[in-house]
């Protein structure tokens, strides 16, 4: 087998999609390129991060820059080396890339003067990683861990020389759906989506022992702007597994 | 066949949940789509000797100046596929699909399909669907403002 990467290009009128640039995984990634990936937000297209695991067993990070005919690999090689990588994300707007190991662990990189420099990393919440978003205005760090979620503000100056930012937990945990539930008697995954203002976060979970028990619950999170740092819930997306075929009248359900 | 959910109270509704993994996907503000929902039997007619669940693609939507999230849409996936990734931008939905399953259980075809955000009725609408065959996996699936669109493939050499 083998891991393979395709980056398509969509015509004028966005109504087809076409090959702009292909592929094989880098040395090291076996049959798996990457499970996570990410490509730039911005006006050039060049940039993308790839999360992903090799075959040695170590979480593996790439990112490819378009400089020129010139792309770039970069591969994690700092400890703790985790197992895969479960999260990326990259902004050319503000030139920054994260990416999440499974070890819980994020790595920041920097885009200066066409050479992405890793810059720091960032404490893990939890392990088993779900997901990880940074903001356009590179302030604020949302990571979904394997009980809860954790969002990191920025202070200092990543931008100068040398860098003075670093990020701290500014929330405290916030507890993920389905959170109480041990692995033992279910399987609970986790993924999360988010944006500058709103983030997500879903669960699902299957009950080993039964397998017609289970739940997805989603979260939805917003930033309120008025006030600096704080975030609450808005909606809660709660779909039950059925258990026993029950065709009564649906009953709300408030997530928990 | 219906292309949509009925809702009650904010958003409950009753489903069966297939065992892959749940991937949700943001755009910039607007839209937020979750996949791999298996909805109830009663919304979709499975075909001849399968499950009576499908996957399924919900479409919520946010209210313009407001913080007041609504389902809009729910489609099953094209042919005898679950989806696997779900990736979104304003107005671009890209999904992947596989293996394909059923009457031709060829665990090796995928798919990945986009859907686009009618920019007129404001409908997100099925737009075009590409081959992906000789495929063991997908493993991820990026899409940027620009309508640019990333894959990881697991394949065969």
């Amino acid at each position: 087998m083998a891991a393979s990467l395709k980056i398509l290009f969509p015509n004028a009128t966005r109504t087809s999609w076409s090959l702009g640039y292909y592929c094989t995984g880098p040395a090291g990634s076996g049959n798996k390129f990457g499970t996570t990936m990410a490509i730039s937000h911005a006006d050039d297209d060049d940039t993308f991060v790839i999360a992903g695991d090799s075959t040695n067993g170590s979480g593996q990070v790439t990112i490819f820059s378009d400089e020129g005919a010139t792309k770039t690999t970069f591969t994690d090689s700092e400890e703790p080396q985790p197992d895969e990588g479960l999260g990326a994300y990259v902004d050319i707007g503000t030139n920054v890339a994260v990416a999440q190991g499974d070890d819980g662990w994020a790595h920041r990189w920097v885009l200066d003067a066409g050479s992405w420099d890793k810059q720091d990393r960032i404490n893990p919440s939890t392990d088993a990683p779900g997901g990880i978003f940074v903001s356009r205005d590179d302030l604020t760090l949302i990571m979904n861990g394997g009980v809860n979620v954790e969002i990191f503000e920025a202070s200092g100056s990543f931008a100068s020389t040398p860098p003075t930012g670093s990020f701290a937990s500014t929330q405290g945990f916030i507890p993920r759906p389905n959170s109480p539930e041990t692995p033992r008697t279910h399987n609970v995954t986790s993924s999360m989506a988010a944006n500058d203002n709103h983030f997500i976060v879903s669960t699902h979970l299957v009950k080993i022992a039964d397998s017609s028990v289970s739940s997805f619950k989603a979260y939805i999170y917003s930033r309120k702007l008025d006030v600096p740092y704080k975030w609450w819930t808005e909606l809660v997306i709660a779909l039950q597994g059925p258990g026993p075929k029950d065709y009564s009248p649906l009953v709300e359900d408030d997530g928990d | 066949m219906p292309d949509s959910v009925a809702t009650s109270g904010p958003y409950a509704l009753r489903a069966e949940i297939s065992n892959l993994y749940p991937p949700v996907a943001i755009t910039d503000d607007s839209a937020v789509g979750f996949s791999n929902v298996v909805t109830d039997s009663s919304f979709f007619s499975p075909p001849p000797g399968k499950p009576s669940t499908r996957a399924a693609l919900l479409f919520f939507e946010r209210a313009p100046q407001t913080h007041v999230w609504s389902h809009v849409l729910t489609v099953p996936p094209p042919y005898l596929f679950d989806f696997r990734h779900v990736a979104m931008s304003k107005d671009i939905c890209v999904v992947t699909l596989g293996p394909m399953v059923g009457v031709l259980n060829n665990l090796f075809d995928w798919k990945y399909t986009i859907y686009k955000k009618n920019a007129v009725s404001g409908v997100w609408q099925f737009l075009i669907s590409y081959d992906q065959p000789n495929t063991v996996n997908m493993l991820g699936c990026s899409v940027n403002e620009n309508g640019a669109i990333s894959l990881s493939i697991q394949g065969f050499t």
